[in-house]
């Protein structure tokens, strides 16, 4: 069938936007995060993140040499991205066979079984990240204290993110008040200075990168505001009912991994849904549920767990919510 | 007209072309802006014309058995 009709009438005129280009402009967006986090954690950031990006293009190279028996197509890009956005879900000191076998995960198994890009259901580097986190628990929540290149990579110092500190203090029945003082300040906090995975830290810089995305039109604004607005107002609800308790949203937002979440992850173009309702539906399904697993569930951390759930409807909304065809409602007819 | 070029060219390729009459595959006009626009370059109103012949051809045997 797709023979065929390759010898194909109008249109003949193609545009400039190619999946490639798409694809790089997403990597230049990744570019100030990744900056911020090799100041922060050193050779350990640079060694997870080259490791991943390589694992991830072998992989797809090796599936479409030798099992697809198709042209090669590594160079669009999204092998690129995949392997960047797996790397900043992980500590910076992740030993490199677990890295390599969450690229293999995130290629193999999320995407190139479904079919290779376009057809996955499921975000592959969030499915690399989880079967990680699962598999090798221990080495998965072991933050490295950021302190520059003093960092080190197998030797480094290791402490809780301040999303892990809050979750268990709160859980032996400390207050709030005094948990708030171990964990780093809220202007700290934006610009990075925290454990954490090596993308997630620094909100600033995932803020450039999100303005970079809307500058070139290759996301819409629907799914990151969506998803930070639910969050926010959803915490907002839990603070103001008691205070005691519950974190503030401005903690929520800059702590973890809510910020690369909604702006690189989700609005992921295979696994995000269609027409703009769809799109905030699913935002804010994917900030309520980080909320639910943050208060209530056994992570300390939701982000990837909502984003997977909310994957899987993403074909029921787009049989469910469609835009109005012209013409549909009749009136005066 | 918010069409959807992405679900008319998947239910012409799969041969679902009474979804595809339900999604209003006819009321595509043909202006191709689908297939310039699309990144990756798929040949979405290729399909789309191969499913609305169809659909239509349908539509005509339904009217002349009547």
């Amino acid at each position: 069938m797709g023979n065929l009709l390759n010898v194909s009438p109008s249109p003949h005129a193609h545009g400039k936007e190619t999946t490639q280009k798409l694809m790089f402009g997403v990597a230049v967006a990744l570019l100030p995060a990744l900056f911020t986090s090799i100041f922060y954690f050193g050779w350990g950031a640079v060694i997870v993140t080259s490791v991943s990006v390589a694992s991830c293009l072998l992989f797809e190279y090796l599936i479409q040499k030798f099992l697809f028996k198709k042209p090669i197509t590594i160079t669009d890009g999204s092998a690129l991205v995949t392997g960047l956005l797996l790397a900043f879900n992980v500590p910076s000191n992740l030993p490199v066979f677990i890295v390599v076998i969450g690229a293999f995960i995130s290629i193999a198994v999320a995407k190139m079984t479904f079919g290779g890009l376009g057809n996955n259901p499921f975000n592959p580097a969030l499915v690399g990240r989880v079967f990680m986190l699962i598999s090798f628990p221990v080495q998965m929540t072991s933050w490295p204290v950021p302190k520059g290149f003093a960092t080190g990579y197998a030797d480094a110092v290791t402490g809780a993110t301040p999303l892990a500190v809050v979750k268990e203090g709160l859980k032996n029945g400390e207050s709030l008040q005094q948990l708030l003082t171990q964990i780093p300040t809220p202007s700290q906090m934006f610009l990075g200075n925290m454990g954490g995975s090596i993308g997630e830290v620094a909100a600033v810089a995932l803020l450039i990168g999100f303005i970079w995305l809307l500058y070139k039109k290759i996301i819409t604004w629907h799914i990151p505001v969506s998803v930070i607005g639910s969050l926010l107002i959803f915490t907002a609800i839990l603070w103001l009912a008691n205070p005691e308790k519950n974190a503030s949203p401005l903690f929520h937002l800059l702590a973890g991994g809510v910020l690369l979440g909604a702006i690189f992850m989700a609005t992921d173009y295979v696994t995000s849904p269609m027409s703009p309702l769809a799109m905030i539906i699913y935002g804010c399904g994917i900030g309520i549920l980080t909320v639910i697993i943050r208060v209530w569930g056994a992570y300390p951390e939701g982000v990837s767990f909502a984003i997977l759930i909310m994957n899987a409807f993403v074909p029921l909304m787009n049989t469910y919510i469609k835009p109005k065809r012209f013409g549909e409602e009749v009136k005066n007819g | 007209m918010n069409l959807e070029p992405y679900l008319l060219m998947t239910l012409s390729e799969k041969g679902l072309f009474e979804r595809a009459e339900k999604e209003r595959i006819t009321d595509c006009m043909e202006c191709g802006s689908c297939s310039y626009t699309c990144p990756a370059n798929r040949p979405l109103l290729d399909y789309i014309r191969m499913g609305k012949a169809t659909v239509i051809k349908m539509a005509r045997e339904r009217v002349s058995k009547q």
